[in-house]
């Protein structure tokens, strides 16, 4: 985890989430008893790999997305979200992984408030399913917002 | 008796009302631009993939007011997307796409042809996509007007 600075405010948020969940989601057990390990981590769907079963699950941790607000003389908001993909094989796992990771992050709520980023909130979750090739692929995303406050450059 | 009728919040309910059309352009505006990064996204899912060159160049840009969805400058989305007649492709023209996706493909003369491969199905992406996401887009909206009538109030 790293603490929030307002010039690598991308990355550093993108961080922070990646290794919240790169540390504490791995291993899935869906009700037929079969275990489903997170196969990796990306920021963006990959473009060529992924055809089969065995490539699956993928958690994507998307670029968050930015916004300014003015807040005091002094300071102003960044309004912030960022979106958490999960994308399985199996329906079933990306709810139970989507689960585990809507927890992880209310519960990394304080140490993220110490890192800079708060009023965390899950904003929505969103499902879609598509098909590579054979396979039918589920994907369960969350997004949340949150806001950080940084010391603006005087100007006239 | 006289009768006195005293109107209290006259002054705020029309400031509200001179910043609720500001405000919901605004929204709306943002709500479009979502919209269309979703069907993006579900779009950029939905592409064939053989060298990922399609589903790399799906892009939303900003024209005027308009916001599009864009598949770049890929000779083929167009047919992956609406579909042709099932033809032969000489085997070259394959390894000149697997070799460099985004170019046209060059023609061949007849005594270079090593081979041919039928070429049969497409599949279109940005339709499914779009249907995927329309059945969002009121929930997205009523969030978004609500979000503009919370700030035409302050």
């Amino acid at each position: 985890m790293v603490t929030i600075n307002k010039s690598e405010i991308t990355q550093d948020i993108w961080k922070n989430f990646f290794d919240i969940l790169h540390n504490n989601v791995s291993d899935v057990t869906a009700t037929d008893n079969s275990v489903h390990s997170v196969q990796f981590y990306a920021s963006a769907f990959p473009d060529k790999a992924a055809d089969s079963k065995s490539s699956y699950p993928i958690v994507l941790i998307e670029s968050p997305n930015l916004s300014w607000e003015d807040f005091t003389f002094t300071k102003k908001w960044v309004n912030g979200s960022i979106t958490l993909d999960i994308f399985s094989t199996k329906a079933e796992v990306t709810d139970k992984m989507i689960d585990d990771i809507i927890n992880l992050v209310e519960t990394a709520r304080d140490s993220l408030r110490d890192l800079g980023l708060m009023n965390i909130n899950l904003d929505s979750t969103d499902k879609d399913e598509f098909f590579r090739g054979q396979i039918k692929v589920h994907v369960k995303s969350a997004t949340f917002t949150f806001r950080y406050i940084f010391i603006k450059t005087q100007t006239y | 008796m006289p009768i006195q009728i005293q109107l209290k919040g006259a002054n705020e309910t029309f400031n509200f009302l001179n910043r609720l059309p500001r405000e919901l352009n605004k929204e709306i505006t943002k709500a479009g631009e979502l919209f269309m990064k979703k069907v993006q996204k579900s779009a950029k899912l939905r592409a064939p993939r053989a060298t990922g060159f399609l589903a790399s160049q799906i892009n939303v840009k900003k024209q005027g007011r308009r916001i599009v969805l864009s598949t770049g400058n890929v000779p083929y989305a167009y047919f992956q997307e609406f579909g042709f007649t099932p033809h032969v492709i000489p085997i070259q023209y394959l390894e000149m796409h697997y070799g460099s996706p985004g170019a046209r493909g060059v023609r061949i003369p007849g005594r270079d042809i090593s081979g041919y491969a039928w070429v049969s199905r497409n599949k279109p992406f940005i339709m499914p996509a779009l249907k995927a996401n329309l059945a969002k887009l009121s929930a997205l909206l009523s969030k978004r007007t609500k979000n503009a009538i919370n700030k035409a109030r302050r």
